[in-house]
């Protein structure tokens, strides 16, 4: 393989943003493209072949040509990365475009590439912007806010800062339990970390004594939510297709307004005396 | 003085919100949208200028903001409100504290964007805007709370005040409700359109004059930072859309309203002065809001709308299709060549299918098969635009092309009764101050 035409990429967010910065910076793609995990198979097995052909030089990532490439692109590159769908060769395709057009690439209609990127980072940024309001946060037994999600694409780390916005100096988690990861901002202790997810039994978190449980928040506030909700709608409107079509079912799980609380059963039998005190009498 | 407490005593906050929020749910408005605020340091919430929508109602409604009364007793009697003075039932109040905690605990969890605080007329204008404004203050200065804020603000309450509620609100609004001073009279004797339309041109001129000493100063406050609102209810009174469109034009340009808000009737009571609907007239309502965003953005006049004798949109095509059909020699519009606002005249293609044609003009020669592609409703925008020269559909007889793009017809729940065509509309309209 001739590695000035092969590029590679760790498949990292910030991987697919400098090769975006790198194919707008020359003006030319890869002729092949190493995708995550490429190089566990056989030599050519996950290389693609890209639009480009002529000869680049490779050199690493340039750090000032992804400061300077067009804010549309790198946004474009991030949300193909949250994608997950294998449009990298589009992506650099179209950086390849912005080098002779600049953001009139991005008006290029009748470009096949430009398309397929369009369509996809129009539903990630619907998922995001869905997500901005249909994630629920109860407070955990650790006192840090928390919503479950399960986003159909890797949305998360879009959402965090308009979280940040939100909570201001309180701590917050985001659980993706599609991909069983989430983040924790605690601007006090630590501005922003993103950690594997430990699911038992029923319960999600961080570590197996953080669990969290992602069931419907059966809290006095969630109660007086769905009163609300129930409240505020005006039944000589209703358009349950208008609501279907706005509101997907998929989302629905997540939402307290939505959730079946099951009614409060029958105390249970007493636990296990968990006291420290001796008992009242002598046995 | 009414004594609400007398009511609200025995009740817990959640019979409160039952009642409360069920009162406010006429209002039309949702929005969060129009500010930008981060949380205030050592506080919380923050407003975005896109706003978000938080869940849908049954109705298909967004949720964005906690949409209540701070009381739902009222002294006046206006034949269309669920809560008029003579309506049999239950009357109560929150507390600013309640509201308050409400709030809080309801955008910790996300459920909201903020605030939207109305009320009935329970006492002297003053007072009641004064409620409203303490719990703004409140949420503002104790809970430094940065979210959404919406105020209704209370025709006849002093300019002090209403100077003071743009202060730590992001928006105001006063309902102007009925298009004219004889519906006004008719069905809603207390208020005073004057009065509403002053209150709408005090609230102008002081977000003019906040806008200017914030240009001078930049940590001069912002007064309503998203500006001010209203809202008309449609049919309620005989006023033909030519009326409700003509005051929301004039609204929009003399006191730079953002949005006017256009609510489908409800009956609430079988008052001998309203019309016997049993349904709310939704359809009629969805042609205003596009007739509304023909005027906002696609640089339509309202004359051109309605007028002429006619008092009515056409209830089963939408306006701009109209307009199209009474100007057959307008068209077809070249798409290779005409300009954004000949484009923007084409029905099926919006304020973005126009900028997308401009851009990709720029690159290449436009063809049928790119429209699609462009986002173009080609089922509308085929029988009026050409390329080229080349028309993209051949003329067919306009009867039968007003049958293929008619709408169909509303979904079962949401269906009404057809609007009341022919009334005239009365002649009196308000006079600005």
């Amino acid at each position: 393989m001739n590695a000035e035409k092969t590029w590679s990429w760790d498949g990292s967010a910030e991987g697919l943003v400098g090769l975006a910065a790198r194919a707008w910076s020359t003006g030319c793609g890869p002729e092949y493209l190493l995708k995550p995990g490429g190089a566990s198979g056989g030599l050519f097995e996950d290389a693609e072949q890209a639009q480009c052909s002529s000869p680049i030089e490779d050199r690493p990532v340039d750090p000032e040509a992804v400061l300077r490439m067009p804010r549309r692109l790198r946004s474009c590159a991030l949300r193909i990365w949250m994608s997950g769908r294998p449009l990298e060769k589009a992506l650099l395709a179209v950086a390849a475009r912005c080098r002779t057009l600049g953001e009139s690439a991005f008006s290029e209609w009748d470009n096949p590439d430009l398309r397929a990127l369009a369509a996809t980072v129009r539903a990630v940024v619907l998922e995001e912007h869905r997500l901005k309001g249909f994630a629920r946060f109860s407070m955990g037994r650790d006192g840090i806010w928390r919503a479950c999600l399960e986003p159909d694409f890797d949305v998360l780390p879009a959402l965090v800062s308009h979280f940040e916005e939100r909570f201001g100096e309180e701590p917050f988690m985001l659980v993706d339990l599609k991909r069983d990861y989430c983040i924790i901002s605690d601007p006090e202790r630590i501005p922003r970390r993103t950690v594997k997810a430990v699911r038992k039994s029923g319960t999600v978190g961080v570590a197996p004594d953080t669990g969290m449980n992602c069931e419907p928040d059966p809290g006095e506030e969630a109660a007086l939510w769905r009163r609300y909700f129930s409240a505020t709608e005006n039944p000589a409107r209703r358009n349950s297709e208008l609501q279907r079509k706005l509101l997907p079912m998929r989302y629905r799980s997540t939402l307290t307004e939505f959730a079946r609380i099951p009614p409060p059963g029958p105390p249970g039998p007493p636990g296990p005396s968990t006291s420290l005190d001796p008992p009242d009498s002598a046995e | 003085m009414i004594t609400i407490h007398l009511y609200s005593a025995s009740m817990d906050v959640g019979e409160k919100l039952d009642i409360l929020a069920a009162s406010a749910r006429y209002d039309a408005s949702c929005a969060s949208s129009g500010s930008r605020r981060g949380p205030a340091s050592g506080g919380f919430g923050a407003a975005t200028p896109a706003g978000v929508c938080h869940s849908f109602t049954g109705d298909g409604r967004c949720v964005s903001l906690l949409k209540i009364l701070y009381s739902n007793q009222c002294r006046y009697d206006c034949a269309y409100c669920a809560n008029r003075t003579s309506a049999d039932i239950r009357r109560t109040a929150f507390t600013v504290d309640e509201i308050v905690a409400l709030t809080v605990s309801f955008y910790r969890r996300n459920y909201i964007e903020g605030l939207f605080l109305s009320s009935g007329i329970f006492s002297d204008p003053d007072i009641v805007m004064g409620r409203l404004i303490t719990v703004a203050k409140t949420l503002r200065q104790r809970e430094k709370f940065g979210g959404y804020i919406h105020l209704k603000t209370i025709p006849g309450c002093s300019p002090s005040q209403m100077r003071e509620a743009g202060l730590w609100a992001d928006r105001l609004s006063v309902n102007i409700e009925l298009p004219s001073v004889s519906s006004l009279t008719r069905l809603a004797p207390q208020k005073s359109g004057t009065e509403i339309l002053l209150a709408m041109r005090n609230m102008h001129d002081m977000e003019s004059e906040s806008l200017r000493d914030s240009n001078t100063m930049r940590s001069a406050p912002r007064f309503a930072p998203a500006g001010q609102s209203t809202q008309l209810v449609v049919g309620a009174s005989p006023d033909g859309d030519d009326a409700i469109l003509r005051l929301a034009g004039s609204l929009y340009s003399r006191y730079g309203l953002r949005r006017v808000y256009y609510s489908a009737f409800v009956p609430v009571s079988s008052d001998p002065r309203l019309p016997p609907s049993s349904t709310p007239p939704l359809r009629r309502e969805h042609r205003l809001y596009q007739a509304d965003w023909l005027l906002r953005f696609y640089g339509f006049e309202v004359r051109e709308l309605v007028g002429e004798g006619r008092n009515f949109l056409e209830g089963d095509i939408d306006p701009k299709t109209a307009w199209a059909f009474r100007h057959p020699d307008f068209y077809p519009i070249d798409l290779r060549s005409a300009a954004y606002e000949k484009i923007l005249r084409v029905p099926g293609i919006g304020v973005t299918g126009a900028r997308r044609i401009l851009g990709a003009r720029r690159t290449s020669t436009l063809k049928a098969e790119d429209l699609p592609k462009l986002g173009i409703a080609m089922k509308r925008a085929r029988w009026f635009a050409s390329l080229g020269g080349k028309p993209l559909e051949a003329p067919v007889d306009p009867e039968r092309l007003a049958a293929i793009l008619a709408d169909p017809p509303m979904a079962p729940e949401a269906r009404e009764s057809a609007p009341a065509g022919g009334i005239p509309s009365p002649q009196l309209e308000f006079s600005f101050p």
